[in-house]
């Protein structure tokens, strides 16, 4: 396992647009580190800088304690997994496998050898022989990752590989790639494109967010404990409901007033409101749809109706649209209730699952 | 012709098969490749053989033979043994390394060819006469790919193009120096420039994985007919010049592709330093200090918004305006105008190309 910092990065192209703004990022040990966020490019350049394949305009990087700002990408034990990675054709696996000690002029017989680890480890023994065109999405995802892992890497870059495969195929070469990291003494840095599912993938999650680091959290914290919008969205699936809502305070209490109802905040909510000054002020008032249910109930605490647009299934399990002032929002129910597409529905807020932030800003009140 | 290490390689092979020693000398008896090891105790033997008028003779419990490259004496051949099987063999050897040396010499001349297509040394008849022989198709679509290695030789980057390509016999790789590497390829039916470009990023990606190499990569229009090759691969090159001056953040650059840098590129220096005389009245946009082209270049990346620039420079939206009002000052041109800002947008670019063709003389 290799140690990893990266220290001020900063990378600005000739014309002055700059991708990278003061990133700064420490591993220590083994982790399974998953990139995410800002949509541009700035996730894959950033692991072409660590990989020594674009310069930084200013800033350090270290590895294994060692400065290596300036190594070459061959001098730096890492290896790489790019999307546009490609088998070469007319090779079967075991040459395909074994191309990069070729090249690096090894004795045939540790090639021989490294490529029979390789295969065992991928369960790639019965494929050796077997052409490129022959293979299965999960075996071309093996043998890509094959040939990554082939050099010993202290780390393993991997830039969007999976986010044009079928879901099915995404989540087999998912587990295949969380049981290779469990086997090997090596740290892997995933860029998840936004497109891929990356509830539960990787012990930690770094978001991104204008070039710099948003939030660097378990994502399990990241879920429950955002520190701004742009990370609650990110993790949100269905995408949250979001409402403007007015912060008041009543006889010790620290409730929000929303369009057609209000809701009052748990004690510790409310002291943090409260310590920010925040009485008065304008804020987003973020639910999942997880944490809205129907109810029988036309009025109370964090109770509001709203117009029912729709039905669909998400997942299985039925998830209804509807509209409450400016919010279009989701939640998830048994089933179409009785009033029908058009009808009224009541719905209730669980206030311990709520997300509060700052209108303007976008960073979390309560986090 | 052949290198050694393919002669050595090739008899290995056939001993592994035959269990019968063999070698193989130049025709001045200098051992080349052997799978035995007395075998330079033979010179002299070689050197009367070659001599001789025979084609095979049996020396001293060896059998020797002649290897012909049209005509022209290349090898000698020697088989250990006396037997009909180890005549046998030793003709068979003889017979492969002769293919083999026609083998290479047509690929040899391939490469050949293609440098001096690439290059406009070929004459219109030459082209098309050597094309036939070589069976190398006249009316195809091809592309011209070129990749710019940091590193000079890099044997890696060329090994890696190969092993991506050259096993088709339509494409053709070759180098015509030490830094750039040329990929003359097949467009396939219904292929687009959108599909080049991922071409060119699968390249970039496998050269920078699998040959840990830094590149840059450019390629040309399409062409229809062979003769138009060279057209394609100056188109590549130039793209790829555009591309260091104008677009440094892409690894890939088309020529289609280029846009206004194109129209520079092309400019005579001379009507250069005019224009920017007449804009900059003397000073140069490198005076600028770099807060300012900061300033500046985020101010067009909003397309002229100040709000939504002062924000990503955190500053306060009065800072962004004095500093406009500055430059204005300096140079004439109010950026919050589209005119002015179209004019300063391609003084910039006209400033970065002299630079760059000014630095090429040194």
């Amino acid at each position: 396992m290799a140690g990893l910092l990266l220290k001020n990065v900063n990378k600005t192209y000739a014309g002055g647009h700059q991708m990278i703004r003061d990133f700064n990022l420490e591993i220590r040990g083994k982790e399974f580190l998953v990139l995410a966020g800002d949509e541009d490019c700035k996730k894959t350049m950033l692991l072409r800088m660590i990989a020594g394949l674009d310069d930084f305009t200013s800033g350090t990087l270290w590895i294994d304690g060692e400065d290596r700002t300036f190594a070459e990408p061959r001098d730096r034990n890492l290896a790489m997994l790019f999307k546009n990675a490609v088998l070469y054709p007319e090779m079967n696996v075991a040459d395909n496998l074994a191309f990069a000690l070729k090249l690096g002029k090894l004795p045939q017989k540790e090639i021989e050898q490294r490529v029979g680890e390789i295969a065992g480890l991928l369960s790639l023994e019965a494929a050796l022989e077997k052409k490129t065109e022959e293979l299965t999405e999960a075996e071309r995802f093996c043998v890509l990752l094959g040939r990554a892992l082939i050099r010993k890497p202290r780390i393993l870059l991997i830039d969007s590989m999976l986010a044009e495969f079928a879901e099915e195929a995404q989540k087999t070469c998912r587990e295949i790639l969380l049981r290779v990291y469990e086997t090997l003494d090596m740290t892997v840095l995933y860029a998840a494109d936004r497109r891929e599912c990356i509830s539960g993938f990787g012990s930690r999650l770094v978001l991104i967010k204008d070039g710099t680091v948003c939030q660097d959290a378990a994502p399990a914290k990241l879920y429950e404990r955002p520190v701004c919008l742009y990370a609650a969205e990110y993790v949100s699936r269905p995408p949250l409901n979001q409402f403007s809502a007015t912060v008041f305070g009543e006889e010790n209490q620290v409730g929000l007033s929303l369009p057609g109802g209000r809701l009052f905040l748990l004690d510790e909510h409310g002291k943090k409101l409260a310590k920010q000054g925040c009485f008065g002020k304008q804020v987003l008032l973020a639910v999942r749809p997880e944490a809205l249910h129907l109810t029988e109930e036309k009025r109370g605490d964090g109770v509001f109706s709203a117009a029912l647009e729709g039905m669909e299934l998400y997942k299985n399990r039925p998830l209804l649209h509807f509209t409450a002032g400016e919010t279009a929002g989701t939640v998830f129910a048994d089933g179409m209730p009785a009033c029908g597409i058009g009808g009224e529905i009541c719905l209730k807020i669980d206030v311990k699952k709520v997300l509060i932030f700052d209108a303007e800003t976008g960073q979390s009140l309560t986090c | 012709m052949i290198s050694n290490q393919i002669l050595q390689s090739n008899i290995e092979g056939l001993k592994e098969i035959t269990r019968i020693d063999l070698c193989v000398c130049d025709v001045e008896g200098k051992l080349l490749a052997s799978t035995f090891e007395q075998a330079e105790e033979y010179e002299n033997s070689i050197l009367a053989f070659v001599d001789s008028p025979a084609d095979s003779q049996v020396i001293s419990g060896y059998q020797f033979f002649k290897v012909f490259d049209e005509h022209q004496l290349e090898y000698i051949l020697l088989a250990k043994g006396g037997s009909d099987d180890v005549y046998m063999v030793g003709k068979l050897a003889a017979f492969q390394i002769q293919n083999l040396l026609v083998a290479y010499k047509e690929r040899f001349d391939k490469d050949n060819f293609i440098k001096n297509l690439l290059l406009d040394n070929l004459l219109l008849v030459d082209i098309y006469n050597r094309a036939k022989k070589l069976h190398i198709e006249v009316n195809m679509k091809r592309v011209v790919f070129l990749i710019e290695t940091k590193t000079e030789k890099d044997a890696n980057a060329l090994e890696t193009v190969r092993s991506l390509f050259s096993t088709k016999t339509k494409d053709f790789i070759t180098a015509v120096d030490e830094k750039n590497i040329i990929l003359v390829r097949e467009v396939k039916p219904g292929e687009t420039y959108e599909d080049l470009e991922k071409v060119a990023n699968m390249l970039l990606d496998m050269l920078n994985t699998e040959a840990m190499s830094k590149v840059h990569i450019a390629f040309g229009t399409i062409v229809n007919e062979i003769k138009d090759v060279s057209r394609s691969y100056k188109e590549a090159k130039m793209a790829l010049d555009v591309g260091k001056i104008f677009y440094s953040g892409k690894n890939v650059v088309a020529y289609s592709n280029l846009g206004i840098g194109r129209l520079i590129y092309q400019l005579p220096l001379p009507l250069c330093r005019m224009f920017i005389k007449e804009i900059f009245d003397g000073r140069s946009p490198d005076e600028f200090d770099e807060e300012t082209l900061t300033t500046i270049n985020k101010f067009f990346e909003n397309s002229l918004n100040v709000s939504e620039t002062s924000r990503q420079l955190y500053i306060h939206r009065n800072t962004l305006v004095y500093r406009l009002d500055k430059l204005q000052k300096s140079t004439g041109l109010d950026l919050r105008i589209f005119e002015d800002a179209i004019t300063f947008k391609i003084a910039l670019m006209v400033v970065k190309y002299m630079k760059y063709m000014e630095n090429l003389d040194y």
